[in-house]
């Protein structure tokens, strides 16, 4: 049974380049739908926070019930949440895409309304000094210099979304979760380090092209750092 | 500064890359390419039978089942896509219900047991089939033909606990039962191939049950370190014969058939898909399965090209 | 499933399974698997309070190791936690060993990069204003920085806890025990009211945990800085995240 205890370890290697070869295939398709899941969510998350946050800065009375209510999604675990919407939308995209979107809306939510708050008053004084309708103040003044925030917010919501990507495997989506779930599957390391390896060199990815695409769009917003 | 520069560029690339398929494998959420052979069918652009999603349990033996069904499937001109490591048959059994799969490997009789919870154990495979037709009707599935393949629930114990108990059989835990801990997955305290059924067919009852998983890497594990002493395995699973992990013998024939056998939902059954799968279902057998088992589970090679490997050697694919 | 129906036999499963008495008893029982939740979770953040708060206070006093401590968070958030769990569950046996550790490596990141921060921020006039009065570095960083950093060091304590509060549910996957239990057994035997009354449980005691630590924050921030830091759920988590991705905004 010497042979044996040999193959036996196979599964104790932290990285085996024959797996990384043999299941390219899996792994690029792993890889891809995780981008996907989180483009999705991101985008679908922004543009439901973009006018919730607009209007818990504008309207003060409904702050509180709008976050209140995005940090209630927020405490609800993942794992749950995916499993109590699969008797309602299945094991499909959309079950994982409604969880995955309902926990960027506090973090965006909270940041457009944090940017929008962060408009010097002087300048929208001066904007509206100059017969700016407020809906050109909006558009000119208020959102564009609340970019660097919402950017902030686009960034930490990108990076989580990433990381709770993973649990999706869970409720049978492909992703690079499912290369983790499989190696825990079949006691073989090497696939969750792909797999958890691949999630992080993504999410410094985003992280880093989220803060470059800042700085196209916002040349302006370099802010002298205090002492 | 010049690095956010660099990474939002490099990143756009990398998108593009990725995108345009260096991988040649077409979109949706789980479509796996099954290489070489497979490939061949690929010459035939759009599918004349349409689109077909197989599901999986999460253990690599129904993976790899699951890409056996695809590569035939794939041959036979549909578009497949697999999704894999759902769960077990309590989650599976909606999902088909609802279509968000169409296909999935089982096994005959635990199968049964689960759709019929008054079955009897040690039914002989053609009655279990029979009857397993009759119950999926109202479900709007069916079972296409049963492999001469097995791999059925066992009982296991490790080898210090066969030893100091001197066990054989399932009903030598009578009375050591209260001193042994069992392992099983979530759904095992509730079903009568597990720890239900030993509770009632042959009146064991464990000092504790312990949640594990389905006869994985958790459980073998337990077992070696001896957190639990006695567990559910499946029958063509490697890892019982290389850990020395003790079979007890199935004495008063609780358990069913584990003939594999493709489950289906009515409304994706034809001529071609039946004429394939019974093909490749006549063609397993337990050796094989062993065999194909012991690649994935031990060897740790990919379902996927296991598979394929296996229908080229056999002609399938 | 339409979406009426669910809700409504999702109401009835979930007040069935509070009420069976059975719940309530044993290993398995709600009170049992609280307790072990609660005590994996303060025993989680109390060690990562002990080996984060020395480092994250050294780099913000020091200034050295900035970029460490700035970073640690964003990089621990980049780590999935589901693969830190199977990583510590492939690592060592499986239960409460690597869930401890895996959530220990989850809870020490933000405490470390808060309290670097928080101690940073600490304006500088300050700092020289001790200096003048002849405070030694370590009576400022007792008297002066530490007390200014509250704010933000409780805003990390509350990052850590509710964090791990949450993915302590998830470690039930590599059989630990736990809330997240009910989670996956009830996934696994398709029992809905203990799905739904395993994440009831969650949310009750992530929101919990929240508004005791926000009651904590404000019990020892000095009172002129009161006016900082709200009690809403996730408020510390976007306080911080936007002040300290504030460091890594384009400077000239």
């Amino acid at each position: 049974m010497g042979g044996n205890s040999l193959l036996a370890d196979v599964g104790q290697q932290w990285l085996r380049w024959s797996y990384v070869t043999q299941s390219s295939h899996r792994i690029l398709d792993a890889l891809r739908q995780h981008v996907e899941l989180t483009a999705v969510a991101v985008a679908i998350g922004l543009a439901i926070s973009l006018p919730l946050g607009l209007a818990a800065w504008r309207y003060r009375r409904l702050a509180a019930p709008i976050l209140g209510m995005a940090g209630v999604l927020y405490t609800i675990p993942a794992l749950a949440l995916f499993a109590l919407l699969v008797p309602i939308t299945g094991l499909t995209r959309t079950t994982a895409e409604v969880g995955l979107v309902s926990y960027t809306l506090l973090i965006l939510v909270r940041n457009v309304t944090a940017g929008l708050d962060a408009v010097p008053p002087e300048i929208r004084e001066a904007a509206r000094g100059m017969g700016m309708t407020p809906a050109r103040q909006l558009f000119r003044i208020d959102f564009p210099l609340a970019v660097p925030a919402i950017v902030a917010g686009i960034r930490i919501a990108t990076v989580t979304t990433i990381g709770l990507v993973t649990v999706t495997a869970l409720i049978g989506q492909n992703s690079l979760g499912q290369l983790i779930y499989s190696g825990l599957n079949n006691q073989d390391r090497t696939p969750v380090t792909v797999g958890a390896g691949l999630s992080v060199a993504l999410a410094v990815a985003a992280d880093l092209s989220l803060i470059g695409l800042q700085r196209i769009i916002t040349p302006w917003a370099r802010r002298p750092r205090t002492a | 500064m010049r690095l956010h520069r660099v990474g939002a560029v490099g990143a756009s690339l990398a998108a593009l890359v990725l995108w345009t398929g260096a991988c040649g494998s077409g979109g949706g959420s789980k479509s796996s390419v099954t290489t070489a052979p497979g490939s061949a069918s690929t010459a035939s652009s759009t599918p004349a039978l349409g689109s077909i999603t197989i599901g999986s349990a999460n253990f690599a033996e129904n993976v790899m089942l699951a890409h056996l069904y695809e590569g035939v499937l794939k041959k036979a001109g549909y578009k497949v896509t697999v999704k894999e490591n759902i769960g077990a048959r309590e989650v599976i059994a909606p999902a088909l219900q609802r279509g968000d799969i169409d296909l999935v490997p089982e096994y005959a009789g635990n199968l049964l047991g689960f759709v019929d919870k008054t079955t009897p154990g040690g039914l002989p495979i053609d009655q279990t089939v029979t009857k397993l037709k009759t119950a999926l009707q109202t479900l709007n599935l069916t079972v296409l033909d049963a492999s001469p393949a097995t791999d059925g629930d066992v009982i296991v114990a490790n080898q210090q606990t066969a030893t100091k108990f001197n066990l054989t059989k399932i009903s030598d835990l009578v009375a050591n039962g209260s001193q042994v801990v069992m392992g099983g997955p979530s759904e095992c305290a509730t079903r009568i191939t597990c720890l239900k059924g030993l509770q009632d067919v042959y009146a064991i009852h464990f000092k504790d049950f312990k949640v594990l998983d389905a006869g994985g890497p958790l459980t073998v594990a337990a077992l070696s370190n001896n957190d639990v002493q006695v567990a559910r395995m499946f029958s063509a699973d490697s890892t019982i014969k290389a850990k020395n992990f003790v079979v007890l013998t199935d004495d008063k024939n609780f358990q069913q058939a584990g003939n594999v056998i493709p489950e289906i939902r009515v409304d994706k059954v034809n001529a071609t898909l039946t004429a394939a799968l019974n093909k490749l279902s006549s063609t397993l057998t337990t050796d094989d399965l062993i065999n194909l088992d012991d690649q994935v589970q031990t060897a740790k090679k990919d379902p996927t090209a296991v598979a394929t490997a296996y229908l080229t050697s056999k002609g399938l694919a | 499933m339409s979406l009426p129906a669910v809700i409504s036999l999702s109401v009835r499963d979930l007040y069935r399974w509070y009420a069976n008495g059975d719940h309530w008893r044993g290993s398995q029982g709600i009170p049992h698997r609280l307790e072990e939740h609660v005590a994996m979770s303060l025993a989680v953040v109390l060690s990562a309070l002990l080996i984060g708060l020395p480092i994250g206070l050294l780099i913000g006093h020091t200034n050295r190791g900035a970029v460490v401590g700035v970073n640690l968070a964003n990089i621990g958030r980049a780590i999935p936690s589901f693969a830190i769990l199977v990583i510590g569950a492939q690592l060592f046996h499986i239960g409460a060993k690597p869930a401890f550790l895996a959530l220990l490596a989850l809870a020490i990141p933000p405490i470390v990069t808060n309290a670097s921060v928080g101690i940073r921020e600490v304006d500088p006039d300050v700092r020289e204003a001790a200096k003048g009065m002849g405070m030694t570095g370590w009576q400022m960083l007792r008297r002066v920085e530490i007390p200014l950093a509250i704010p933000l060091i409780m805003a990390g304590v509350r990052t850590a806890g509710v964090q791990v509060v949450a993915t302590a549910t998830l470690a039930a996957v590599v059989a630990w025990g736990g809330l997240g239990r009910y989670i996956i057994d009830g996934i696994g035997q398709q029992d809905s009211g203990q799905l739904l009354g395993g994440a009831v449980l969650v949310v009750i005691l992530s929101l919990s945990t929240e508004i005791g630590l926000g009651a904590a924050q404000r019990a020892l921030t000095p009172a002129g800085l009161r006016h900082q830091g709200s009690a809403m759920p996730g408020a510390a988590v976007v306080a911080v995240e936007a002040k300290e991705v504030e460091k890594f905004a384009p400077a000239s």
